[in-house]
């Protein structure tokens, strides 16, 4: 049982790290349940494959800041689970196609309404990460998305520092004139 | 749009990384100037969705690496191929000479079998059949015996079935509950996995130093270079 439970806090703290091979393991395990409810809810596969990908952020993000710490593997489960429902009920009101019935579940644990809107703005920065340049691409994955500092994405990718920071700059602007333009 | 200084103290305000007097200082500015607090807050906004992009390309490609596309009728062609390099592989190790005692010949000759591409097709009763496979591909054989034992009580005639939980035992070492399985299988040569069942059992009965029945079964097999040298080793 105790070893059990630090296996399961060993694959938290990996989780919490976005380790690839912890997230590809909660991906296995978890998506055909997602795309199941999903294809027979009124939803498309591209449809689940989004939901669910969101939720596993959703579900980062609140192990990140420690607003939801579970105890094992089937809290974890069933929580990422409850966010895709959510995530979808959501959707399946703005389309108009609410199910009252599966809405009785909703006090299940208490999640906020999800900004559909961030969504949106999420997908359009991805469609155009596509279509940006080496090495804007690594300096702004490294950066924001794996956090690391100057120095160390500096050393990596044999820049100075003070070079670094202005191209890291002129690649966060040159994204944003790309996204707003589609966004306005 | 911000300065690049701004950007840098955003950046260092967000990671936490600023010292207590330039905290208070960057705070006294955000409630006194709102050119400064608008830029701010846009700044934040967006690269915690640029963030989450991020992560959602990593995403894409786990469900690429995962949920592998390829059609059910796809899988039946690769089954032979697999074989095939299978014994491929085996050829390299034959020329080299071997001891001649039954365990070590199994230890030798078993290759376990790699698995079935995962559907990502239409929703089907498959979709409980396909999970178990990504544990058994990923090494949870306990977890795919699990899934495939309930559908197996469901549908106790189904081949497939039948040889993957067979698969799985024995990668568990239940070499038992595996001969059980293929000894069913082996009597059914329509089956898609007849020669492999047939192929796996020999091994099984090689393994409990059954030499005898071993080499009835493989001499009931097509010839191929893997089944022949077995026999020749076992003679």
């Amino acid at each position: 049982m105790k070893l059990k439970n630090t296996l399961f806090t060993q694959f938290l703290e990996k989780l919490k790290m976005k380790d690839n091979k912890a997230f590809t393991k909660l991906y296995a395990d978890n998506f055909h349940k997602t795309q199941n409810f999903i294809c027979s809810n009124n939803g498309s596969e591209r449809e689940a494959q989004d939901i669910f990908q969101e939720g596993i952020i959703a579900l980062w993000h609140r192990l990140h800041t420690e607003k939801f710490v579970p105890q094992n593997h089937s809290q974890l489960e069933a929580y990422l689970f409850q966010i895709v429902k959510y995530k979808w009920f959501d959707i399946l009101k703005k389309k108009q196609l609410e199910k009252p019935l599966l809405y009785e579940e909703r006090s299940f644990i208490e999640i906020e309404e999800f900004d559909l809107e961030k969504e949106k703005r999420i997908t359009i920065i991805e469609e155009k990460l596509a279509t940006l340049k080496e090495p804007c691409k690594t300096i702004l994955k490294l950066f924001y998305y794996k956090k690391q500092s100057y120095k160390t994405i500096a050393n990596q990718l044999k820049y100075n520092e003070k070079t670094l920071k202005t191209m890291k700059y002129r690649c966060l602007k040159n994204l944003k004139k790309i996204v707003n333009v589609n966004n306005k | 749009m911000s300065t690049i200084n701004n950007e840098i103290m955003f950046d260092k305000y967000l990671r936490n990384q600023l010292t207590d007097s330039e905290r208070l200082r960057f705070e006294q500015k955000l409630t006194e100037d709102v050119l400064f607090k608008t830029d701010f807050e846009k700044h934040r906004a967006f690269t915690n969705h640029l963030h989450d992009a991020f992560f959602k390309e990593e995403l894409n490609q786990i469900h690429q690496s995962v949920i592998v596309k390829k059609s059910k009728t796809k899988y039946r062609l690769l089954i032979p191929a697999i074989a095939a390099s299978i014994a491929l592989l085996l050829g390299v190790f034959f020329w080299q000479e071997y001891t001649h005692s039954s365990s070590y010949l199994y230890q030798s000759y078993y290759t376990p079998d790699p698995g079935l591409p995962t559907v990502m097709g239409k929703i089907t009763s498959n979709y409980e059949f396909n999970n178990a496979m990504v544990d058994y591909k990923m090494g949870d054989y306990k977890k795919a015996l699990q899934t495939w034992n309930t559908l197996l009580k469901k549908e106790p005639q189904n081949d497939t079935l039948q040889y993957f939980t067979a698969m799985a035992h024995m990668n568990l070492g239940n070499f038992k509950s595996a001969e059980t399985q293929l000894e069913i299988l082996k009597n059914n040569n329509n089956s898609a996995f007849y020669k492999e069942s047939k192929w796996f059992l020999a091994l099984l009965y090689l393994k409990a130093d059954n030499k005898q029945r071993a080499l009835e079964l493989l001499q009931s097999l097509p010839k191929s270079q893997q089944t022949e040298k077995l026999i020749k080793q076992l003679n």
